[in-house]
């Protein structure tokens, strides 16, 4: 269990202010192993529980409400934890990740989540209920952007994913997710919208 | 789920159209967001405490410490842009002696790896007239806490170390 001093550490308004004089995401990227605090949170999520306490805390944070073209007020904090749930969870860190891309007002998240979202799913480690796996290898879903407005070539990748339409912002497209279904070894399909910006 | 691609790149329309001197390369931007008033004021503060010869420029949030001074404060840089930005604008490394330096040539700071973490625009040089080290004063915004006028190597540890100057003046005698 992650104690609840650990998680008003992080969320207080000082730790932000220490940790938020870098630059960039990458910078925060940087720092972060050498912050104490997020050392020791590290520390707890060797648990798998103790990593889905985590996701259920940022997701508590995400659903504060934030002013009107205002910053979310947690936002250092929520990168803080995508960060950490990304080096322990692949799933969770998705999951999270994946909620944080309909918030508004977050800053520093916005890179991780895009990288996360981005980065093909090796496997997955969700609870799985079989005893026996049959395990295929990663497909490479690697999205690659091009500078062509040509539909084939703004998205292209090996294997998918396959274009299902595309507007003048938007682009939908299907790709298999085999490895996330390992369990029972068949194949999911996975829908993944792409908001392209372009001029 | 959404993902935007190209964010800060040439073809996001949010980004600044924004170009290396020699115009070989667009820099990547974004724009930030200015954080509330009573959100700076608490942000600020433990930056002062660090120094008492810090002193609180601009509660400004919308540039970063390269935004500061490859884009005179409109926007925040991608750091993976700076070396390329740093050759292509003329920039060139000045010795380790702050009888060299100048106001307006550039402190980089780096963490130890050799990778940029920092800059800063050095001000002003104050000399120590009992033959001390001159003092070095440097303006930089420190991420999303404002901008600042502090002594070379009074920075928040999350900063780095200055590790180089590098300046753009063109000497006759050099």
């Amino acid at each position: 269990m992650i104690p609840e001093r650990l998680f008003t550490a992080i969320e207080d308004p000082i730790f932000s202010a220490s940790v938020g004089v870098v630059s960039t995401t990458h910078r925060l990227e940087a720092v972060l192993p050498r912050v104490p605090e997020v050392v020791e949170l590290l520390r707890h999520l060797s648990y798998h529980e103790d990593a889905e306490e985590l996701l259920l805390r940022a997701e508590r944070l995400l659903l504060v409400d934030v002013p009107p073209d205002g910053p979310h007020p947690h936002d250092l904090p929520l990168a803080v934890y995508l960060w950490s749930l990304d080096l322990v969870s692949e799933h969770l860190a998705r999951r999270l990740a994946e909620r944080m891309t309909v918030r508004r007002g977050l800053w520093w998240p916005q890179t991780l989540a895009a990288r996360i979202l981005a980065t093909p799913t090796m496997a997955s480690d969700a609870p799985v209920s079989h005893e026996s796996h049959i395990l295929y290898p990663a497909p490479p879903l690697t999205i690659q952007r091009a500078a062509t407005n040509s539909s084939s070539s703004i998205l292209r990748s090996s294997r998918g994913p396959r274009l299902v339409s595309m507007t003048a912002r938007q682009i939908t497209l299907e790709a298999d997710t085999q490895p996330q279904d390992f369990s029972v070894g068949r194949r999911a399909t996975e829908n993944l919208t792409v908001r392209v910006a372009a001029r | 789920m959404t993902i935007i691609l190209g964010c800060g790149t040439e073809q996001d329309p949010e980004a600044l159209p924004l170009y290396t001197r020699r115009k070989r390369s667009f820099i990547r931007n974004v724009q930030r967001k200015q954080l509330p008033r009573e959100v700076i004021q608490a942000r600020t503060q433990p930056n002062l405490r660090i120094d008492h010869r810090i002193q609180l420029l601009s509660c400004a949030t919308t540039y970063n410490c390269y935004g500061l001074v490859f884009a005179s404060r409109r926007t925040c840089i991608s750091e993976d842009d700076i070396p390329r930005v740093l050759h292509d604008d003329g920039y060139r490394t000045l010795p380790w002696d702050a009888a060299t330096w100048r106001p307006g040539d550039l402190m980089l700071y780096s963490d130890g790896s050799g990778q940029i973490s920092h800059v800063g625009e050095i001000v002003r040089i104050e000399q120590d007239l009992l033959g001390g080290d001159p003092a070095v004063w440097i303006i930089s915004a420190w991420g999303e806490t404002g901008e600042y006028l502090h002594p070379v190597e009074t920075v928040s540890h999350w900063l780095g170390r200055a590790f180089r100057v590098v300046s753009q003046r063109i000497s006759y005698d050099s």
